[in-house]
């Protein structure tokens, strides 16, 4: 019998993987913790998470321990992968699990920056678009602090990562109804913080 | 009120982080060389110490409720101590364990010719009652020679006064973005990294210093300060802005 990685799914297919884990020989591999499978998975969904996890934190360093966190869980929770998702989607979910200790570091960590050159946002716009688009990054990180881990999260994968609400619901095991309600509450805060901090 | 704007901000999180990381490789052998230990890890250690820790607690329990555990350890270390008789001192020490109040009468009787040697610590509650106000008093007596005894000492060389460094970085922030002197303050992130050039927020100096030196115009500086970064030698930090900016200028 050939081994399971002679019979690996063409890259771009592995992310629609609907099968039960006991049929799928990558994922009971996974979740024997194989090195070769994780490896497998890893490169092909590192950089989602990673995107998430950057796009969700603000901090690079950061987002790169919340990868490493989510993926070393994985063998763990792929065991109760029954494939209702996308692999990828439920490696974020695995994700966010992991998310509430790093958002608040990310926060706590902005928090000393900001206390440390007290550093109002930005009244004029800097000439170079960059600048000013990096600053209103900046912002909304500011902003994102601000929100509960529910909201922000709603908001990051819904607006940010521009997900379905449908999905979104699936990941963060909640109703699609009570995402669509947390975006736009977050929406709205967001709002209120970016224009108080002098964003227009 | 600018409905767009968060829309614009979520967009401009978006297109500053795709995903693209060069940690991504040395992330990978994290993870591997974090799954190895987990299969080879044996979960009967810590089974099997549960009762024995369990067992331990309790008699413990036990016998700080009972208030016996001192005279408890006192016969063990008598048992141990007895180098005659060691049945007689095995019993007593097996009675004191688990009766109480036959530890206290074998205590109090005499000893018989069978048994000739005294106990070394009486196992009376007075004996053990008495004993700890002593070793109170022994611990409580001055360990140090009176103050009047000591030598004078000699007057401390007064260390020079350093400057702040967390006011340093305040005042080089202040000036760039809430002052908007870039010149000034390219001039006080140099003086903050000379005064701090290894601390936690040198990089974040560093590459504030690149920015200011951006908005004065001095484009080569900038593109030289914003190196490091691009190079990776502070990780991944600022890395994407810093390649960003460096195409930026180089246009």
């Amino acid at each position: 019998m050939n081994p399971w990685y002679d019979q690996l799914p063409v890259a771009g297919d592995f992310a629609q993987i609907r099968t039960e884990p006991k049929a799928d020989p990558v994922l009971e591999a996974l979740a024997a913790g194989d090195a070769r499978a994780m490896s497998h998975v890893y490169r092909e969904h590192n950089a989602a998470v990673r995107a998430f996890a950057t796009r969700l934190l603000g901090d690079e360093a950061a987002a790169e321990d919340m990868v490493q966190e989510a993926f070393v869980a994985l063998p763990r929770a792929v065991q109760r992968f029954r494939g209702e998702t996308s692999l990828r989607s439920f490696v974020i979910a695995v994700a966010v699990n992991h998310a509430r200790h790093f958002v608040r570091a990310a926060a706590r960590r902005r928090q000393h920056l900001a206390r440390l050159s007290r550093e109002p946002t930005p009244k004029v716009v800097a000439p170079d678009e960059i600048f000013s688009r990096e600053q209103l990054a900046e912002g909304l990180f500011r902003a994102l602090d601000q929100l509960s881990l529910d909201q922000r999260l709603a908001f990051v994968l819904c607006v940010v990562e521009e997900r379905s609400s449908e999905e979104v619901a699936q990941i963060v095991a909640a109703p699609a109804p009570t995402v669509r309600a947390r975006v736009q509450s977050a929406k709205k805060t967001l709002r209120h913080f970016l224009e108080k901090g002098g964003f227009r | 009120m600018n409905k767009e704007l968060v829309e614009q901000a979520a967009s401009a999180v978006r297109k500053r982080y795709s995903g693209a990381s060069s940690s991504a490789e040395k992330t990978e052998a994290l993870i591997l060389r974090r799954l190895q230990p987990r299969a080879s890890r044996r979960p009967w250690l810590p089974m099997s110490a549960i009762p024995l820790v369990a067992a331990l607690l309790a008699s413990a329990a036990w016998g700080t409720v009972t208030g016996n555990l001192g005279a408890a350890l006192r016969a063990v270390s008598h048992a141990l101590s007895t180098k005659h008789n060691g049945s007689s001192s095995q019993a007593l020490v097996l009675s004191s364990l688990y009766h109480p109040a036959q530890q206290l009468d074998a205590s109090s009787a005499a000893p018989t010719p069978d048994a000739p040697v005294t106990p070394d610590v009486p196992l009376t509650p007075e004996a053990s009652v008495q004993e700890l106000p002593r070793a109170r008093t022994r611990a409580r007596l001055p360990a140090v020679a009176p103050r009047a005894a000591r030598p004078p000492m000699a007057a401390a060389p007064v260390p020079p006064v350093a400057p702040d460094p967390d006011a340093l970085f305040r005042v080089a922030n202040r000036a760039q973005f809430s002052g908007h002197d870039p010149a000034a303050a390219v001039a006080l992130w140099d003086r903050y990294l000379s005064a701090v050039p290894n601390g936690s927020l040198t990089p974040e100096a560093r590459y504030n210093r690149a920015i200011a030196l951006a908005q004065t115009g001095q484009k080569a500086q900038a593109a030289a300060a914003l190196e490091p970064f691009v190079r990776g030698d502070y990780g991944s930090y600022r890395r994407a802005e810093a390649q960003q900016l460096l195409k930026a200028l180089s246009q």
